[in-house]
C-alpha cells in the first residue's frame, strides 16, 4: 500500500469504546459480521427497526469488501465498530482493487456485477445508515465509514 | 439455512431458512438453476420467505436473477410469506414491482393460474 495512504485507510481507534474484527474475506464470514455489528449496536439505544437497519449495511459494506476489493482472490477484512459521543460508527477496511469513481459507485444501479447485487449496496448503507463516507485508493483498498445515532428523538413535529 | 425444492406441475415450490445474503445465494441460484434443467416444462417458481430472517442486495439480486432466467421461459415468480423487515427492502430496491408477493401458497398458486 501506498506510504502515507495505510494512515489514511485504518479505522480511527483512539477511542476507548471499540471492537475490532479482522476476518478473511470469505462469504461465509459476512453473516459473522453483521450479527457482531447488531450485537455491538445493541449496547446503544437503538429500536428493533435500527439494528435490522444497521445489520443491512454492515452486510453491505462487508459483502462490498468480498465482491468489489478482492473479487476473485482472499484477503483481509477489518471491522471496527466505535461509541462515540453516543453514535455507532461502523468502519470496514479492505487492502483490496479500490474503486475508481465513487460517485459514480453511490449511485442506484450502477455497478459491475449486476448478478451479484443489483449496485444497490450503497445506496442501502446510505439509506439506512445517517452518515457514509466512502474513501477509496484504486490498487490499494477501500474504508467505508458509517454512523448512525442512537436514540434521536422521532419527532413527527 | 436450508433450501427445500418440491415440483408441482409447471411449478416449483422453494422453501428457504436462514439469511439470504451472498453464502445462501449461491446454492439457492444453483439448486434453483439445476431443477429448471432436470424438469422441461417447469416454468414458474414460487418462494416461501416465512423463514427468511435476513436479505441483503446480494440476495434480492439472487431472486432476481431468477426472475430472470424464468421470464426467459414464460414464467413468473411470486413470494409468499416476507417478514416485515424482508418486504422493506423487496420494496425499497423495487423488486415488489417485477415480483408479486403473495400472504399464502393458495394466493399464489391462484394468481399464477391466471396466467394462462
Amino acid at each position: 500500500m501506498r506510504k502515507g495512504a495505510d494512515t489514511m485507510l485504518r479505522p480511527q481507534s483512539t477511542q476507548t469504546d471499540y471492537v475490532k474484527l479482522e476476518f478473511p474475506s470469505l462469504p461465509k464470514n459476512v453473516g459473522f459480521a453483521r450479527s457482531a455489528a447488531a450485537i455491538y449496536a445493541s449496547r446503544l439505544d437503538f429500536t428493533l427497526d435500527e439494528i435490522d437497519e444497521i445489520k443491512v449495511a454492515a452486510s453491505e459494506a462487508v459483502s462490498n469488501a468480498v465482491i468489489h476489493g478482492y473479487r476473485d482472490t482472499v484477503g483481509t477484512i477489518t471491522m471496527e465498530m466505535i461509541v462515540a459521543n453516543g453514535d455507532l460508527w461502523i468502519h470496514v477496511t479492505d487492502s483490496g482493487r479500490g474503486i475508481e469513481d465513487v460517485e459514480w459507485a453511490r449511485q442506484a444501479t450502477h455497478t459491475s456485477l449486476p448478478d451479484v447485487h443489483m449496485g444497490l449496496g450503497f445506496v442501502f448503507m446510505d439509506e439506512y445508515m445517517d452518515e457514509l463516507v466512502i474513501e477509496s485508493y484504486p490498487g490499494e483498498g477501500t474504508l467505508l465509514k458509517m454512523k448512525k445515532g442512537a436514540g434521536m428523538p422521532k419527532s413527527e413535529e | 439455512m436450508s433450501i427445500a425444492i418440491a415440483i408441482k406441475g409447471d411449478t416449483m415450490i422453494v422453501r428457504l431458512r436462514g439469511e439470504l445474503d451472498m453464502d445462501l445465494s449461491v446454492p439457492f441460484k444453483s439448486r434453483i438453476h439445476q431443477s429448471l434443467n432436470d424438469n422441461p416444462g417447469l416454468k414458474n417458481i414460487v418462494i416461501f420467505m416465512d423463514g427468511v430472517t435476513f436479505i441483503d442486495s446480494t440476495g434480492l439480486a439472487a431472486i432476481l436473477g431468477r426472475y430472470n432466467e424464468v421470464k426467459g421461459m414464460g414464467g413468473q415468480i411470486r413470494l409468499v410469506g416476507a417478514s416485515r423487515t424482508v418486504k422493506r427492502l423487496l420494496s425499497f430496491s423495487g423488486v415488489d414491482k417485477l415480483i408479486p408477493l403473495c400472504d399464502t401458497e393458495q394466493d399464489a398458486i391462484k394468481s399464477l393460474g391466471r396466467l394462462k
